[in-house]
This record gives structure tokens, C-alpha cells and sequence, in this order.
């Protein structure tokens, strides 16, 4: 009923839009190179997923925006970023580099708890997917891609209020206070998710609340981003058929500051804390406590060379620790240096030269050099290509977990990986465009947990070699003012499969076939409503689709909304033994306490 | 007058632009002066001109497509055989005025005063090519405009065209 008093609102509203505009053209993505240029100046494959003040209530979490990109494999235990993994190019979830505003927010205990994003979607500007390896730029982790969420500052006073009820006891609010002028803004936004739960024990309680400063001095722009996110949850059938319960926490403080138009220094502090408890009304039967803290600081230099050339150069320190009545206590730091020679010719040509060095505790070495360039072929088409390696360092529970079912590897080598890639971008004209991407990733020592037999416990081992070949494909149209078509297909192949009579929990779970569909745009009425439909396919599954939408009004002070998620009712997993939930609703009213636009 | 000038191009910016010939209430910022020009024009005229109606530009002509195109009407927007019309008309106007030394040049979206697609035409200033920095075109279809809406210009060297793209403000090549 719903779609039918929506699909006659939406064909008017098409039929009677004005042409699209070429602000697509204006964005500008700061990942996967070491300045900001315009999406379609990059020579590696990026994607660009915004997120804007108008266009937040038809998203009900930042995992939404990952959802509207083929290449981005989530793997949810749970929906709305209570826990979730995600992979990029057949790599496992740790293989997946999260950043917020390029500093790291991947967990050194465990790559599970990379999602766990500690700023809410109202604070999130958009979020930056880099395909492909970024070991180069970012060191760890960056194997199968890098995705960067970039923080918002608010557009002059604004202040608002979201309150909203839902299937499973779902019960949210919102708010998001905000100044600022081109020098000085601060943003103050705070969240809290709760649900009963769609099955027993699987019920969560998401608080996250953030600070977001920018101020301009006289070295440059700066800013302070200070953030909390709390998340206790019913983890039934996460990890074995258990009815668990766990909570999450983290901290996250960082501060950016330019020193005059070349150089940048940036620092980060997290703190995680994980306690888990394997059958909730019996703690004492099983518990692990895990607490970590990282540090990260930056500095780097862009100096301008002959023939419109720039040499970026710079450093990074990382040191992490953990304390934990599992993993017990450890340590250890990293520093990097790097350098990349950047060649920009006529708006036309670009070639990008780099080498990071990454030495870290013992006096281990990575080295992640990286060779990218692109040509315009003529107006329409862009050719591009790249080359470079990356590496993965294992986690504390890949090194030191242990438990009856799942063991740890101290002996673990580092992963590595070297990816090749070239495609093609298609700009039609700036309403059209499309792009090709094959990719060829050679990956050594990836860790996985192996069962061997079937009452041995899953122990991290290094895999030996897995070369990964795909293919990644997207076309954009805008049809009108304000809408926006979108399709992607991702195709994976990896040359090995499991042995015969050993299980894998990970590696092997990556979609061969990914397709997704989307739409977002404005309605008559001061309406807005977007619709996706993600259809995929895993290593030796059957395949499966969901269909979510959603609509919202932009006009007045009182704002109604409406989510639904999973309108077909399909029964999935996206790990396995982990169901989802069905359909579902949600719907609220956002408040605007400040200026009505 | 130069410096109003320069601030004219400093602060312009017609990345938002509006103009839309089907809403008339679109039509009357001053920076849709240029779409309001075009649709005086005949349906079936592919290419006219104008003169720069800024007094101290008394030497320049304005080459513009009849055609509309959305929002900051990129050159790029234009089908490949209206923007190869365009180059044509305006490069042939050139010749026909100053001889080899013609000179067109794009003014890049951010500092870009009017919406309406239009290129400068006018005489190359003395020793304009100081370096290296172009690319040599041997069909005005080879023409490249850069996608992200920014600048370029071109003249023509021994017979071949060389192409200086990548700035925003470019018709300073140009005498006045």
C-alpha cells in the first residue's frame, strides 16, 4: 500500500523536475590521495557515498550508506551498527582499514569492532570508499580497501530533534545542536538506538554522542573531534550458539591542525573496551574483559616541484597496548615514513609515485609502494591504473585468544598482498557516467580460522596464497534535479576453496556476485524518499535480495519520516548461523528547533 | 577599473547557477544576463556572437552556443559535435579579425561571471606562450575540456593548435 501511494508521487515528481544540475561534478574526496582533489581526478577507484542535513532521515545508520555500494561486502551480526564486518574485494573484515577524518579506527584486539564508528550519523558529512590497497598512504590493514567517514561542520545556527518508534521495540532519539561561522563552528550531536530485540537475546542499546570543533588560527584551519559510543547488546548465535551478551565501548579523540598551507600534523587517541559474556544469566561461567588503547600521531609536508609536480613526504607513529583477562597484556608501536611523488599535467595526465616504510616492534619491516596514474583519453574517457602492496598485521586475537572452540597464533606472520588494477571512467556528460574496474589481488599469509577436523578447536593459521580477480561496475544517471540513479555489480573469483575437511570461518564467505540498485530523490509535497535494492551471492550459496526504502519530509518544522528495511521479508545471513531480522519499520518525526529552511 | 574587474572574477562563482528557461522567474539574476541573450537568438542558430559588453573590453567577442545546458552550462555538457561548432565558429571569427594571432580562452566555473556557456575571442596579448605548459591539438575535435569545469586556452602556432588548460582565469591572454 505504502508503495503505491509512493510510485505515482515519485513518476510526477520526475516528469516535473527541472534538468539536473552538475553538482556531482564540485565533490571532492580527500582519500586515496594525499591532497583533495575532485572525485574524477582520481586515479585509483573511488567511491563517494553523501550524506547530507536534508538527506540523514532516510538513513538510519552510518552501515546504511554502505549498503548503497556493491563493492562493500557488510557482513552484520546485527543491524544498525550495533556489530557488523566489512570486506572490500574478497578480503576478510580485518583486511578493511575504517578511518574517521584519516585517523584509524580499527581495533588492535579485534577486527570485529572496526564499525564500532563512535560519531552518529548526524554528524557525518560522507563517507570516502577507496577499492583496493592503501598501505601506501595508511600502513596496516588497508589490504582490500580503505573507508574513510568524514565528519560535518554545521551550516550556520541549526539545531534539530529526532524521536522515533519501530518494529522490535525499537525506540530512538537524536539531537544535533550546531554554530558556526567560516572560521569558527562547533557541532554537538548525541544518538540512542534501543531495541528489544527481533529474536531473544539479541536485543542493544546504542549511545553515541560527539564533539566537533573547527577552528581557524593563524597556522591554518584546525579541529578538535571528541567522541563516545556505548553499545551493550544480546549477542545470541554470534559466536557458537550461545544466548551471550556484550558490551562495547569507545572513546576517540582527535585533533587536526594545518601549520600554514603546506604542512598538516594530526593525533588520535582510542580507547576500546570489550567485555563479553558467553551465557548471559551465567556470567561467572565465562567472561573476557579486553580493554586496548591506541595512539596515533602524523605530520605531513606537501612541497611543490618543477612542472606543476608535488612531493608529499611525512611520518607516523602508532602505539597500541592491551589488557585483557584473555589475551593478557601486550604492546607495541609502529613508525612509518613515507614519501609520493604526484605528476598533474593538463588536467589530463596523472601519475602518483610512492613508498611508505612501516617499522614496527622488533624492527620488522613492511615496505607498500604504490605506482597509479590516469589519462584522459578525450573527453568522455578516462583510463587509469595501479600497482601497489599492502600489509595486514594480526590482531591481539589472532595472536593470543584462547578458548575451548578458538585459538590464538602467536607465530602468525603479517598479511600481505599485491594488488593490480586498471579501469576505465566513463563521463558521458556530468548527469551520466560509469565506470569498469578489474582487479587482481595477490594476497600471502592471510590469517584465517581453520578447523581441521571436527573436534578440534578453529586455530588462526596463515593461509598460504590467494589470488583474487574481479570485476567492479557502476553507472550513475541523475535524472533530474535531485534524483539520482544509481547501479553497481561486483563479481569476485578466488583461485582456491577450502580443503577437503577443514572449515574456514572466514575467508572463504565473500560474495561471488554483488549487484545493487538505488534511487534517491526529491517527491512533490517537500517530500524526499530514496530505495535500494542489494542482491547478492556468496562463495557456494545461494544467492538472496533485500529491498529497503524510505521517505521523509523536508519542509516546516515538524519533519515525519519513514524507514522500512527488508520490505520482502527475506530470510539471510550474511555470517553464517547468524540470522537477520525480517521486515521491519521505523518512523519518527525530526524536530527543527533552529532555522527552517 | 582593473582591480573591480579582478574582483569581479575573484568573487565570481557559477557553480549554483539557476538559470532555467522554463521557470522565467529563474531568468532574471544578472548572471543569467547570457541565457536571456541566447533565447533571442533563432532556434536553428548553432553559434553567435557577441560583443563583450563590459566597455573596458572594447576588443572582444563572445562566442556562445544557442543551447542551454543545466545548472553552470559546462562545455562539457555540450554533445561533441555542438562544442566542435562552437570551437569552429569561434577560432574561424578569430582568424577573420586578428589573423594568426587569435586567441580563445575558458574561463573555469569558479570564477566564471555569467551561467551560459561562452568562450572569449580576441587578440593574443604579446609573448602569451611562455613555456612549455600546452598541449598541441591537431583537430579542434581533439580539443580537451577539462571535466572538472576549470579553464583553458588555445591559439594557433605554425598552423597547429596549442592548448593551455588547468586555470580558472584565463581570458587575461587576450587584449583588452
Amino acid at each position: 500500500m505504502i508503495l503505491m501511494s509512493i510510485l505515482p508521487a515519485l513518476l510526477a515528481g520526475l516528469l516535473f523536475q527541472s534538468p539536473a544540475s552538475a553538482a556531482a561534478q564540485d565533490s571532492v574526496v580527500v582519500t586515496g590521495s594525499y591532497q583533495p582533489v575532485p572525485l574524477n581526478e582520481t586515479d585509483r577507484a573511488v567511491t563517494l557515498l553523501p550524506i547530507t542535513p536534508k538527506t540523514v532521515l532516510l538513513y538510519n545508520s552510518v552501515t546504511d550508506l554502505f549498503k548503497l555500494d556493491s563493492s562493500l561486502d557488510l557482513q552484520q551480526r546485527a543491524p544498525n551498527d550495533v556489530q557488523g564486518d566489512l570486506s572490500i574485494r574478497g578480503g576478510t573484515f580485518g583486511q578493511t582499514l575504517v578511518l574517521l577524518n584519516g585517523m584509524r579506527l580499527n581495533d588492535s584486539q579485534s577486527g570485529h569492532h572496526d564499525l564500532d564508528i563512535p560519531v552518529p550519523i548526524e554528524a557525518i558529512q560522507q563517507v570516502e570508499v577507496l577499492q583496493g590497497s592503501g598501505s601506501n598512504q595508511y600502513g596496516s590493514d588497508a589490504v582490500g580497501g580503505v573507508v574513510n567517514v568524514v565528519t560535518r561542520h554545521p551550516d550556520g545556527l541549526e539545531a534539530d530533534l529526532r524521536s522515533a518508534l519501530g518494529s522490535f521495540g525499537t525506540n530512538q532519539e537524536a539531537l544535533t545542536v550546531g554554530a558556526g561561522t567560516a572560521k569558527y563552528s562547533e557541532l554537538l550531536s548525541a544518538s540512542r538506538d534501543f531495541s528489544t530485540g527481533f529474536i531473544q537475546d539479541r536485543d542493544y542499546r546504542n549511545l553515541s554522542l560527539s564533539s566537533n570543533t573547527m577552528l581557524t588560527d593563524p597556522l591554518g584551519p584546525g579541529s578538535i573531534l571528541l567522541a563516545l559510543r556505548d553499545s551493550p547488546f544480546g549477542a545470541n548465535q554470534f559466536y557458537g550458539d550461545y544466548d551471550s551478551w556484550e558490551r562495547t565501548k569507545e572513546w576517540f579523540a582527535a585533533a587536526h591542525q594545518n601549520i600554514f598551507d603546506n604542512t598538516e600534523v594530526d593525533f588520535a587517541y582510542k580507547r576500546h573496551t570489550d567485555l563479553f559474556v558467553l551465557f548471559r544469566e551465567d556470567p561467572q561461567i565465562y567472561t573476557n574483559r579486553h580493554a586496548d588503547e591506541t595512539y596515533e600521531g602524523s605530520a605531513r609536508r606537501t612541497d611543490d616541484l618543477p612542472f606543476g609536480a608535488k612531493l608529499h613526504y611525512g611520518t607516523e607513529i602508532d602505539a597500541d597496548s592491551i589488557e585483557s583477562n584473555n589475551l593478557g597484556y601486550h604492546q607495541r608501536h609502529r613508525e612509518a615514513v613515507f614519501v609520493d611523488y604526484d605528476l598533474r599535467v593538463f588536467k589530463r595526465y596523472s601519475l602518483s609515485v610512492g613508498l611508505r616504510d612501516d617499522i614496527y616492534s622488533g624492527l620488522r619491516n613492511q615496505l607498500s609502494p604504490n605506482v597509479s596514474g590516469a589519462a584522459w583519453l578525450n573527453q568522455h574517457f578516462k583510463l587509469r591504473a595501479a600497482v601497489s602492496r599492502a600489509f595486514r598485521l594480526p590482531t591481539y586475537t589472532d595472536l593470543y585468544y584462547s578458548d575451548p572452540t578458538t585459538l590464538g597464533n602467536p607465530n602468525l606472520k603479517p598479511e600481505t598482498a599485491w594488488n593490480y588494477e586498471g579501469g576505465l571512467d566513463w563521463h558521458a556528460n556530468s548527469t551520466l557516467q560509469g565506470s569498469l574496474t578489474v582487479f587482481n589481488r595477490h594476497d600471502s599469509n592471510i590469517i584465517d580460522y581453520l578447523q581441521t577436523h571436527p573436534n578440534a578447536p578453529f586455530m588462526a593459521m596463515n593461509v598460504q596464497r590467494i589470488v583474487f580477480t574481479g570485476v567492479e561496475a557502476s553507472a550513475q544517471y541523475a535524472l533530474a534535479a535531485h534524483h539520482r540513479l544509481k547501479a553497481t555489480y561486483t563479481f569476485l573469483h578466488g583461485d582456491k576453496a577450502p580443503d577437503p575437511g577443514t572449515v574456514s570461518r572466514y575467508v572463504f564467505n565473500y560474495p561471488t556476485h554483488s549487484a545493487v540498485a538505488s534511487w534517491e530523490g526529491d517527491l512533490p509535497f517537500g517530500l524526499i524518499a530514496r530505495t535500494r535494492i542489494g542482491a547478492l551471492q556468496r562463495f557456494q550459496q545461494g544467492p538472496y535480495a533485500v529491498w529497503d526504502a524510505s521517505i521523509a519530509s523536508t519542509k516546516g518544522r515538524f519533519r515525519p519520516f519513514l524507514q522500512l528495511t527488508n520490505l520482502t521479508n527475506t530470510s539471510y545471513q550474511d555470517l553464517p548461523n547468524i540470522a537477520q531480522p525480517g521486515r521491519a519499520i521505523v518512523g519518527g518525526v525530526n524536530v527543527k528547533l533552529g532555522k527552517v529552511l | 577599473m582593473l582591480p573591480a574587474i579582478i574582483l569581479a572574477l575573484v568573487l565570481a562563482d557559477v557553480r549554483n547557477c539557476a538559470c532555467d528557461v522554463t521557470k522565467p522567474e529563474t531568468m532574471e539574476s544578472t548572471n543569467c544576463g547570457l541565457c536571456r541573450e541566447a533565447e533571442k537568438q533563432p532556434l536553428e542558430r548553432g553559434v553567435f556572437f557577441l560583443k563583450d559588453a563590459n566597455p573596458s573590453k572594447p576588443n572582444r567577442l563572445l562566442a556562445l552556443p544557442r543551447k542551454h545546458t543545466a545548472g553552470p552550462h559546462f562545455l562539457y555538457d555540450l554533445s561533441d559535435a555542438d562544442r566542435v561548432e562552437l570551437f569552429n565558429a569561434a577560432i574561424a571569427k578569430g582568424k577573420e579579425l586578428w589573423g594568426d594571432q587569435w586567441g580563445v580562452a575558458y574561463n573555469g566555473v569558479e570564477r566564471r561571471t555569467q551561467c551560459h556557456a561562452h568562450i572569449h575571442i580576441g587578440k593574443l596579448v604579446p609573448n602569451a606562450e611562455t613555456g612549455q605548459d600546452y598541449m598541441v591539438i591537431n583537430n579542434v575535435a581533439d580539443i580537451f575540456v577539462p571535466p572538472d569545469g576549470s579553464g583553458f586556452w588555445i591559439h594557433s602556432v605554425n598552423g597547429k593548435i596549442h592548448e593551455h588548460p588547468g586555470a580558472q582565469v584565463t581570458e587575461f591572454i587576450l587584449e583588452r
